[in-house]
């Protein structure tokens, strides 16, 4: 019992600081820039809400803000994502586009960009990409709960989810083949993802639809729990197994599937983010790790997507370069000192 | 006393009379001047008169400063105008106009006075289709353009407000209301953004936009580019670059710029471009930071002189329209001269494509540089690819071969900046089989320069330069500049 209780306590303290690591990333992030504003100066901009045709303040609250604050809510959701996944297959090597959620998007951003299909919307629209990858995303999460719906076994599954995944790229690489080589290379710059030019209307939208599936994963967080030790163990536990994977496989996949939309594929995370808080705090609880993961993916991607816009500015690095590239190491250096089974 | 200054006085006013009637007389007769929806147009030697109730006007400057391209064949004493497709012809002392052949009667003969052709009023009307109105007190002959005409691109659109504003619509239907300096923002407009006019910072998110900008003599409103400095091949923009009044804000290769860098600079206008593939989403971010753009979609045109006639949308946020217009009038002047030069001449056999890991890519025959082939007096030896379509068409390498054997000249089109070795040697070794090629052999390979895609309103010399490499006996002492030959090794 007083076990229990210190280890309540320390996570305490660690949450607290986990907090604190975001929110002080937060702000240096949105400190720091190609342009140089003072840090008083952006908490004066931001505290006081200075909002008129100023440099600074239009950096402040029309740039940066809603860039940071969309790269931390989509972190944190391809982290709960990734999460989701690893623990429904049992698998550590899994992330956020297992179920072939990206490629989906990437598909019908293909048919957009290179071949030419506008599903009826206009071209001029920016919301177009968007609802074409969130189009794309959700068509193969369908099949994939179709599918899920019939085969009772995990493993069958997931193989199905590389398969539509292998025939998605397919059709992708088709596309690319007779593509021109400036519509390429703006598909290309598509797939590797970017937070750069996020409006408030987009992170909005993008908000409405994480917010409550992030509060979701954390409902089934308990489940979960018991959904790790095998479906036999869950099923006698009272979880109702076939809703409960489609629960898992909705969540997982709209969360995924509105990140990917506006900000393109972003790599790692959703692998690496549920290692390091598994790692860091040497837990499997998943109502720790939801919310772990949360901290953790937003803290590392707007640390990532600061990476990427300062490096080389006024060019732009990719994220998925940057959160794969610093994340590699973090990730190896947790395994080795592993003490806690994946 | 006082009958001596009476005398003087009365003396003095005759004189005074007599002056000003004089004067007001001889400026009646002097100072006829012509606007444009009024700007005064500069009429230079040429002294507009009163002729049977016309106001008869100097042919060669009014036409001018509205855009036509104006020759005179000195011998039999004809005038051919052009404005875009349409083609005016006239005699000297004669009182028809032919508008595309169709005759129309002017209300007077034309005449010749020091040296000074004059036509009149009615002339604007037959020709150029705007209204005109004289006004006798203040001696003002008025020009009153309501819109201005498109003859290749009908996807943009300037029409005229009063006061100097101007409406213009562009390529995505967006209404910009331009304004000058310093006027009031006339009321009762639907529009959906008010620019004031002329530009003073300017960003251009295309490389292909800054030519005009260049052409148009305003290169220095450009603040902000999207290409980076190594990458640029204008002298104008390297010069731009080294005075430090121009400045890379990122976004090179179809990326996002650093908007925070565009905000520092705060241009009053971008220019982008939409279309299925275009800048929408940095649209949509600029214009949250409230920063306007303006959408030039020159590159969609199927026509390369629709293309290059944005060039009057770019002048029109400058009031340089009418020069604009100009500037494309001289490029079909030209390029019916080139036409006429090879009129006849035996047409070489052109191919042109270029290969990537075995594969071929061609240039349509709908495409500009397919039509420019064909008018250059060059039989395209793919011109059954691609016809009617406007971009490039990958074939196998058999097809290619079959096809550009006998071909008399290559043009492979890369843009020789772009070539990891640009010799012939070089295309050799990266695709063995146009060693056979009766081009290569002959070492008659030429490559896109460096400056292709960043000068669009030289879109006459193109054409002149490919007739230049296809005939060469026909421009003896010419430089082509547009396409280089490819050295041996």
């Amino acid at each position: 019992m007083r076990d229990i209780e210190m280890s309540y306590g320390k996570y305490v303290v660690i949450y607290l600081i986990l907090i604190m690591v975001l929110i002080a990333v937060f702000v240096i992030s949105i400190a720091v820039g190609s342009v140089k504003i003072s840090i008083w100066e952006v908490i004066d901009i931001i505290l006081n809400k200075v909002q008129d045709d100023s440099v600074n303040s239009t950096i402040v609250w029309k740039i940066r803000l809603p860039r940071a604050l969309a790269s931390m809510i989509g972190g944190a959701a391809i982290a709960v994502a990734g999460l989701l996944f690893q623990i429904f297959f049992r698998n550590p090597i899994v992330d956020s586009y297992i179920l072939g959620v990206s490629s989906g998007s990437t598909l019908f951003i293909a048919l957009l960009m290179l071949g030419g299909v506008t599903f009826g919307f206009s071209t001029l629209s920016p919301y177009t990409l968007f609802i074409g990858a969130f189009l794309g995303a959700i068509c193969v999460t369908a099949i994939i709960l179709i599918v899920a719906y019939k085969v009772r076994d995990i493993a069958t599954l997931l193989i199905i989810g590389l398969m539509i995944g292998y025939l998605c790229t397919a059709v992708t690489n088709i596309l690319k083949t007779f593509a021109e080589n400036e519509k390429l290379k703006e598909f290309i710059i598509w797939t590797m993802g970017s937070f750069s030019g996020f409006t408030w209307d987009q992170l909005k939208i993008m908000t409405i639809i994480v917010i409550p599936f992030l509060f979701g994963a954390f409902m089934i967080s308990k489940p979960l729990n018991a959904f790790l030790l095998g479906e036999e163990y869950a099923k006698s536990m009272g979880v109702n197994i076939k809703f409960f994977r489609i629960c898992i496989i909705l969540v997982s996949s709209v969360l995924t599937a509105a990140v990917t939309a506006f900000a393109g594929p972003v790599a790692f995370i959703g692998m690496s983010v549920p290692h390091i808080a598994r790692l860091s705090l040497r837990t499997s609880d998943n109502r720790m790790l939801v919310p772990l993961s949360i901290l953790f993916g937003g803290t590392i991607t707007v640390l990532c997507d600061l990476i990427a816009r300062t490096l080389l500015a006024p060019a732009e690095l990719t994220i998925s370069s940057v959160t794969s590239f610093f994340g590699v190491p973090i990730v190896i250096w947790l395994l080795l000192k592993r003490r806690t089974k994946l | 006393m006082v009958n001596k200054m009476k005398k003087v006085l009365t003396f003095l006013a005759a004189c005074i009379f007599i002056m000003t009637t004089l004067s007001t007389n001889a400026f009646a007769e002097a100072l006829i001047r012509v606007d444009v929806n009024g700007k005064e147009v500069n009429l230079g030697v040429a002294k507009p008169y009163i002729n049977k109730g016309k106001v008869m006007i100097p042919l060669k400057a009014v036409s001018e400063a509205l855009g036509a391209n104006l020759s005179w064949d000195e011998e039999n004493k004809n005038i051919t105008l052009l404005r875009g497709d349409n083609i005016y012809l006239m005699k000297q002392g004669k009182a028809n106009v032919y508008v595309n052949g169709r005759a129309h009667k002017l209300s007077q003969v034309s005449e010749v006075k020091n040296n000074v052709l004059y036509v009149p009023q009615d002339f604007i009307q037959v020709v150029f289709g705007y209204e005109t109105s004289y006004d006798s007190k203040t001696s003002k002959l008025s020009i009153m353009i309501k819109a201005l005409p498109n003859y290749f691109s009908q996807n943009f659109r300037i029409e005229y407000l009063d006061d100097g504003c101007k409406l213009v619509t562009d390529g995505e239907n967006i209404r910009h209301l331009l304004v000058p300096q310093g006027k009031e923002v006339p009321k009762g407009y639907k529009a959906d953004k008010i620019i004031r006019i002329p530009l003073k910072k300017v960003m251009c998110a295309s490389s292909t936009q800054v030519g005009p900008l260049v052409k148009l003599g305003v290169l220095d409103t450009l603040k902000a580019v999207t290409t980076s400095e190594k990458n640029w091949e204008l002298k104008e923009v390297k010069d731009a670059f080294k005075r430090g009044s121009v400045k890379y804000v990122g976004g090179e290769g179809m990326a996002q710029p650093d908007y925070e860098v565009v905000k520092v600079v705060n241009p009053d206008m971008v220019f982008a471009y939409t279309g299925v593939y275009g800048q929408q989403a940095m649209i949509e971010k600029l214009s949250e930071m409230g920063i306007n753009c303006a959408i030039n979609n020159e590159y969609l045109e199927s026509h390369y002189l629709g293309r290059m006639e944005w060039i009057k949308f770019m002048a029109a946020f400058y009031d340089k329209e009418l020069e604009a217009e100009k500037i494309l009038n001289d490029a079909v002047k030209e390029i019916d001269n080139t036409i006429a030069k090879i009129a006849g001449l035996k047409e070489p056999k052109v191919a042109l494509g270029k290969s990537y890991k075995g594969k071929m890519s061609v240039a349509d025959s709908g495409s500009y540089v397919g039509k420019w082939i064909e008018m250059a007096g060059g039989q395209y030896v793919f011109s059954n690819v691609g016809v009617g379509t406007s971009g490039s068409t990958q074939i196998s390498m058999e097809d290619f071969y079959a096809k550009a054997i006998d071909a008399d000249i290559l043009i492979y089109s890369s843009t020789i900046n772009y070539m990891n070795k640009p010799t012939i040697e070089g295309i050799v070794e990266e695709n063995p089989l146009l060693a056979n090629i009766k081009a290569v052999k002959n070492g008659n390979v030429w490559v896109y320069s460096a400056d292709w895609w960043q000068t669009i309103p030289d879109t006459d010399r193109f054409v002149k330069d490919f007739a230049a490499v296809f005939h060469p006996e026909a421009f003896k002492g010419y430089k082509v500049e547009k396409l280089i030959k490819l050295p041996r090794k």
